[in-house]
């Protein structure tokens, strides 16, 4: 397989040993073409019938309008349990003394457990590409549980405080070792004793390293095992460009991955995959804007290496990016819609309108990852999948957030106008 | 003077057959093995047309109907549409068997001793063995795949399933050909 290599990398020599000796014994249908319309079904035909059936329990335009007309959590919890959610958020008890966000907060949990239900149901029975697969999308949650859990152990030495960041953790990006990350001290060089012993032995430890070898290649002393490399990596490193890079770095993966599966699943993940490039691009940039990653001489190289290298805006758009200079008198964002609306690049519609923005944003990922259900036999519905529930857990929270504070009608309005219908 | 069992009217001398050597290699054949492989063939490529249909519409059908119990009776209709497909097979087999014959005499047969109407009754049996066959492999795998895609969507709205069934019983009908036209072909082949 093409990929071989890449996976490879950074093994020790017995363990490369291992994998390739089970990748030899494993049966070729696991590692065969993904197959179309006439073979897919023998794999994954079952699971594919199953996302398509969750499919059918995203809330609807009418139930969203239901629960946007309650005037507390009481009535919400009433209207969800019409819904797909029914049988999840009857437990939900309200108890005796109660603060409204924490019973919101119960409520939003229940919302979740679904969710993580439905989603570990598709992993357990999934096997060959499709676990491949699925185990990808949950690399993204667990890039994200690490880098907070970073941040929490470069804030504080209390091991308490640390753990209660573990609670907030994403659990679809769980791993078992999680707890042992308060072992670590809070030292120079934390990130190095990290990696060495905890977060090689991750799946995502591929991507941490592709994010460090690029740190190595200017040492002096380069050894075999590039562990000692990495001592001289402190811990300066800006820990939300580390979670940029990666999440960039597992993106390009999945996108390699998906032209491997090839066939059908090439055809819509390629589309669903480059939207994603795009808006990563574009929400960097915004972002970046007011910080010292914006400045001119830092475009170039610093913020570029946040841009995936595929999408519709590579690499043109990318090279527009970085060419431009803050105006006086013009907001960095007015530049940047401007820019795109004289180029007539992607997204250059949402940018003329900078408040809504983002809730904007959220419209055209919706409408995408519609798509995603298209056609059959291919891999981009559970994608898809993954991706509307997170726009609907999204929705969720908002209402439950705004149903908890007592708020007059207006406020309610617009803070409802945010809600992204999905499907419709 | 005759090439390769081609007499100079131009029509095949059989006689010559095994002087020349390179038409005994289809032309001594015994026809009845010929036969016997039409008959194989037509049921068990049917059989494999419908096994594959149904294994790719009952896949979507159970996990669909977990989420919707109600598309579990109607959208049987495709699995029987696939099942349809073997019973073609069958019933061609049994009709071409009855073509047959019995094993003749016992004495060994030799290539002089084939006449043309076992030549017609081999070739005629097994070429609608074959027919029957592929047609019906196919048509499996076509109801299959519509079976599945309607299991799916009548999972999603209700009205979806009578419009999908129609597309499966356009595919089902490409079985029924191959019957006809295997019927039609092994009509009077008959095995003295």
């Amino acid at each position: 397989m093409s990929g071989k290599d890449r996976k490879d990398e950074g093994l020790s020599e017995e363990a490369r040993r291992k994998a390739e000796y089970f990748e030899h014994m494993s049966y070729y249908r696991f590692n065969g073409p993904a197959g179309g319309l006439t073979t897919w079904n023998a794999e994954n035909g079952f699971l594919e019938a199953r996302v398509r059936g969750f499919r059918s329990g995203f809330l609807t335009g009418a139930e969203y309008k239901q629960l946007m007309q309650c005037n507390s959590l009481d009535e919400v919890k009433l209207a969800l349990t019409d819904t797909d959610y029914g049988q999840w958020i009857t437990t939900v008890a309200k108890g005796t003394e109660e603060k409204a966000d924490l019973y919101a907060k119960r409520l939003m949990k229940a919302c979740q457990d679904k969710f993580l239900a439905e989603f570990e149901y598709l992993r357990m029975h999934a096997t060959g590409h499709m676990q491949t697969f699925l185990d990808m999308i949950t690399y993204g949650p667990m890039i994200e549980n690490f880098c907070k859990l970073i941040i929490a152990l470069q804030k504080t030495d209390n091991a308490e405080e640390v753990l209660e960041e573990l609670k907030n953790a994403d659990p679809l990006g769980a791993y078992p070792h999680l707890n042992s990350i308060v072992a670590f001290d809070k030292a120079d060089d934390l990130l190095t004793d990290l990696f060495d012993s905890l977060l090689v032995d991750t799946p995502v430890s591929k991507y941490f390293w592709q994010y460090f070898l690029p740190e190595m290649t200017d040492e002096d002393e380069k050894k075999e095992d590039g562990s000692h490399a990495l001592r001289k990596f402190t811990a300066e490193v800006q820990l939300d460009i580390m979670i940029n890079t990666l999440q960039k770095y597992l993106l390009e993966d999945m996108y390699n991955y998906s032209r491997e599966l090839g066939g059908e699943t090439w055809d819509i993940m390629k589309d669903l995959l480059e939207f994603e490039a795009d808006r990563r691009t574009i929400n960097v940039t915004v972002n970046s804007f007011g910080t010292p990653l914006n400045e001119p001489d830092r475009h170039d190289y610093e913020r570029k290496m946040l841009y995936p290298n595929f999408g519709e805006l590579h690499p043109d758009g990318q090279t527009i990016l970085s060419g431009y200079g803050p105006k006086p008198g013009v907001s960095d964002f007015a530049t940047l819609a401007n820019e795109f609306k004289q180029k007539t690049l992607r997204f250059s519609g949402i940018l003329q309108d900078e408040e809504n923005y983002v809730y904007a944003m959220r419209q055209e990922e919706a409408k995408m990852f519609a798509h995603g259900f298209d056609s059959q036999s291919h891999y981009g519905c559970f994608y898809a999948f993954y991706k509307l529930k997170q726009i609907e857990l999204g929705n969720l929270q908002l209402i439950f957030d705004t149903i908890s504070q007592p708020a007059d009608v207006e406020q309610k309005r617009n803070l409802f106008k945010s809600v992204t219908p999905i499907f419709e | 003077m005759s090439t390769y069992g081609v007499a100079d009217s131009g029509w095949v001398n059989i006689t010559d057959l095994e002087k020349d050597g390179w038409g005994e290699i289809i032309g001594c054949v015994n026809p009845q093995s010929w036969a016997a492989l039409g008959i194989g063939l037509s049921i068990g490529l049917s059989v494999v047309g419908a096994a594959w249909g149904i294994l790719l519409t009952g896949a979507s059908l159970v996990g669909a109907s977990v989420k919707s119990p109600r598309i579990r009776s109607k959208n049987l209709i495709s699995i029987i549409f696939c099942e349809a497909v073997a019973i073609y097979g069958v019933i061609m087999s049994i009709i071409l068997i009855s073509k047959y014959g019995t094993g003749g005499d016992p004495e060994v047969l030799t290539c002089r001793q084939i006449t043309e109407d076992m030549y017609f009754a081999g070739y005629g049996i097994f070429w609608a063995g074959v027919t029957v066959g592929l047609s019906n492999l196919f048509c499996g795998i076509c109801v299959g795949v519509t079976g599945s895609g309607c299991a799916l969507a009548h999972a999603q709205q209700e009205s979806m399933f009578v419009k999908m069934l129609i597309v499966e019983i356009f595919g089902s009908a490409l079985g029924l050909f191959g019957v006809i036209v295997g019927i039609i072909m092994s009509t009077d082949t008959a095995f003295p």
